[in-house]
């Protein structure tokens, strides 16, 4: 088993979930990585990705469980070489460990770009913070914003990741309507395993 | 604003970004040329004519090639409300640096939205409005066969093989200081049509009297396909799209000629590669792309003599690689293919309801061979069924729709006593107007009109309202504009800008296509659909008579006559039948 993390950004953040896994395979494929195969009717390759993420945001931090053999460094090399722009494997760990991505993580880092200067105290402080989430239901989430600070030109924060995430767009969004800002630009930087970068976690 | 503002609200922004593997590069060079296909992304990017000429152009020494498609209307939307101009996909430039446009006109219902590309790019759509400071327009592919309708708005049609001479258009205009310099030379080029140097002079009743200037425009034509460019890199699609799978093109040109197929004509003479060419081909693109299916494209492809040979070394060469057959015709469908290929549906075209109206046509099929080759398809457990035909053919009366019916029932028959599966047939039933095309033999006929249209359609509905069949057929308007499109000549420029203006564009698109629209644009501007769908007479000068693809007039005009005495041609392979290529070039017939 391998697990990669790899990166989309120069515009692969508009590719929608379905489509990077498409991508995933054709890479693998033209690199020849040997990959197992499901044993169905309909035989697909066997890759496990991290859950989705919303299109549009950049990331730093996805990542794949892929069934293969092939060395970390050599398929590092080869995926890149491989790979549609904006997309490229920063890191990838050979480990026998069962790692279930999707279950497992719950905590992701994101630099979110383009909402005009405030105090996060007035959120920290808080202990209420409402969103409209995708479905246009209101909801409660403040237990959902890990950190948050302030760095040059945005923010950092942490938010929760897997069963209850919040999306970091739609943080931001709310972000904006309450302090003003626009042309948002978010890239998911980390993403954890109770507190721990997922590739650290496999050693 | 910038860009990723507006793709966050875009439908599908993967359409807009580019990239794609195998797609070449992002920086301008000496002379930078961007290639536009007026269709949206995932119908764009299936398209193997525009690789092709990506390819040709990009191999020429300071050359840089770069892709633009059609915005579907919600990204059209915002581009324009925020003021961006279109831009080409890899480069981010917006059309307007570039020195040339080349437009890639597959389907008459696209020239609306080549004005809309033109209009987005900020580019003024009439080539008179158009000095030197704006890139060049040019345009090819299949349609340019009768250029005049988008004359206004096109500085150079490239006719016939694109591939033959988009390099040295492009080391041409390296030479030219000017654009002015570059379309004199140019329009000198087999292949060039540059509008402005040929005038058309018409008589007091609106028809055309004949030609001025430059009178006579051979289309070019690549006479070794073995030997002619083929992309060895295919680029993937960001988002899946219509064909997503390796093409390599088997044969250009198509031994049959249908009399009512376009490219049954235009595509003359028959082209082959050989197996060699076209394993070591697919291989490559396999290899390069990771696409799991490869598709052998040609206008016939169940035609190809080395058929058998090649699949068996493609099945060698690529094991894992499903192969697609399109264009398979019944007399050249066998259970061999059939158990190749397994899908649970199947497509034929028998085009017609009856043995005299496939005559007619030239559609050298029999009521036989269409029973055995659906036997052999039951046989092999299919259980859907998709048929084509036309209908408003020259010379079709009531009983060739009701042999429609019949061909049906006769399919169902023999299911019901050779089906393998408990499953209920399908059959889907799909019926469109009969287009008169140029260079048909049928390009003088009429198109029927919206009262036979309906009558036809009813009396089709009645035979066929049974359970298990379903019948579509397109929109009457849609067929009659098509119709007028590919019939017409330089005033039809004026009705399209005028359509355009009253909003028309992505009208092959059934949920933009508004006939009011058009209705209004034709009386704006004097002129009415059946002016152009009306019969035509064999000594009429004809819109596109100065474009020369190499088969005579008196061969189409033979042809028509034979049409009306119900005698089959039959197929190239089965001896030369004069069409008249054979003087400039040799058909490879077998």
């Amino acid at each position: 088993m391998l697990v990669i993390r790899y990166s989309k950004t120069d515009g692969a953040e508009y590719i929608s979930h379905l489509d990077t896994l498409r991508h995933l395979q054709k890479i693998l494929k033209r690199a020849k990585i040997k990959v197992e195969y499901s044993k169905g009717y309909n035989p697909h390759m066997l890759i496990y990705m991290s859950a989705p993420l919303g299109v549009g945001i950049k990331s730093m931090a996805e990542y794949a469980l892929i069934e293969t053999d092939c060395d970390a460094q050599e398929f590092i090399t080869l995926f890149n070489k491989f790979a549609p722009s904006g997309f490229e494997c920063i890191t990838a760990v050979n480990t026998l460990k069962k790692v279930n991505l999707q279950a497992d993580m719950n905590s992701a880092e994101y630099f979110i770009g383009g909402v005009n200067n405030f105090d996060v105290d007035k959120i920290l402080s808080s202990d209420t913070f409402k969103v409209i989430d995708k479905k246009g239901e209101k909801k409660e989430v403040r237990d959902r914003i890990l950190s948050v600070k302030t760095v040059d030109n945005g923010l950092i924060a942490t938010l929760s990741f897997g069963n209850a995430t919040l999306r970091p767009d739609v943080f931001a969004n709310k972000l904006i309507e309450m302090f003003g800002g626009e042309s948002l630009d978010i890239t998911k930087l980390n993403a954890f395993i109770d507190g721990v970068k997922v590739e650290d976690t496999l050693k | 604003m910038k860009l990723n503002d507006l793709l966050i609200k875009a439908e599908k922004p993967a359409r807009y970004i580019g990239g794609e593997y195998g797609s070449g590069g992002k920086t301008f060079k000496k002379y930078n040329y961007c290639l536009c296909f007026p269709d949206v992304y995932e119908v764009a990017m299936s398209n193997l004519g525009i690789r092709i000429v990506e390819k040709v152009m990009a191999d020429v020494d300071g050359v840089f090639v770069d892709r633009c498609f059609a915005p579907w209307d919600d990204f059209g939307k915002l581009l324009k409300e925020n003021d961006m101009p279109l831009y080409g996909l890899n480069s981010k430039r917006p059309l307007k640096d570039f020195d040339a446009i080349g437009f890639s006109m597959g389907f008459e219902l696209c020239y609306t939205t080549v004005l809309y590309m033109l209009d987005l790019a900020k580019i003024p759509l009439l080539s008179k409005d158009r000095g030197e400071d704006y890139p060049v327009i040019e345009a090819g592919g299949p349609c340019t066969c009768n250029p005049e309708p988008m004359s206004q708005f096109i500085d150079l049609f490239i006719l016939g093989d694109g591939e033959a001479i988009n390099d040295k258009l492009a080391k041409l205009r390296m030479e030219c200081s000017s654009k002015a310099e570059y379309l004199q030379r140019a329009s000198k080029l087999q292949g060039v049509y540059v509008p402005a140097f040929t005038q058309v002079k018409y008589d007091d009743n609106g028809l055309i009297e004949g030609f001025l200037g430059i009178t006579e425009v051979k289309k070019a034509v690549v006479t070794n396909l073995d030997k002619a460019v083929f992309p060895p890199v295919q680029p993937v699609g960001n988002i899946e799209v219509v064909f997503d799978r390796a093409i390599v093109e088997v044969m250009r040109g198509c031994p049959r000629g249908c009399r009512f197929c376009q490219a049954g004509y235009i595509y003359r003479p028959i082209r082959m590669r050989t197996p060699e060419t076209l394993v070591a081909q697919a291989k490559q693109i396999v290899e390069s792309s990771g696409f799991d299916e490869l598709s052998l494209n040609s206008l016939s492809t169940g035609d190809y003599p080395c058929l058998i040979e090649l699949l068996g070394k493609l099945k060698e060469a690529l094991p894992d690689t499903k192969i697609a057959l399109p264009s398979l015709r019944i007399d050249s469908f066998d259970s061999e293919f059939v158990s190749e290929t397994k899908k649970n549906s199947l497509t034929f075209a028998p085009e017609a309801g009856t043995q005299r109206l496939r005559d007619v046509i030239n559609k050298d099929v029999t009521e036989e061979q269409i029973e055995r080759c659906v036997l052999a398809a039951f046989e092999q457990g299919y259980t859907s069924i998709k048929l084509y035909f036309m209908m408003g053919l020259p010379t079709e009366t009531d009983e060739d729709l009701n042999g429609i019916a019949d061909i049906v029932y006769k399919i169902r028959e023999i299911y019901s006593k050779n089906k393998k599966v408990a499953r209920e047939l399908r059959v889907n039933v799909s019926v469109s107007t009969f287009i008169p095309k140029p260079f048909t033999p049928f390009q003088w006929e009429r198109q029927i009109t919206k009262q036979e249209f309906e009558q036809k359609i009813a009396l089709l509905k009645q035979r066929l309202f049974v359970k298990g069949v379903s019948l579509s057929w397109n929109d009457f308007e849609l067929s009659e504009l098509e119709a007028v499109l590919a019939r017409g000549d330089r005033r039809l420029s004026n009705v399209i800008l005028s359509a355009y203006k009253k909003g028309a564009h992505l009208d092959c698109w059934s949920e933009f296509f508004k006939p009011e629209i058009w209705a209004e644009a034709f009386k704006e501007n004097n002129l009415t659909p059946q002016e152009y769908t009306r019969q035509h007479d064999f000594n009429e000068v004809l819109p596109w008579d100065f474009v020369n693809v190499f088969v005579s007039k008196s061969y189409l005009q033979k042809e028509a006559t034979k049409a009306y005495e119900e005698k089959v041609t039959g197929s190239c392979f089965k001896g030369c039948k004069g069409c008249g290529v054979h003087k400039d070039f040799k058909c490879q017939l077998c």
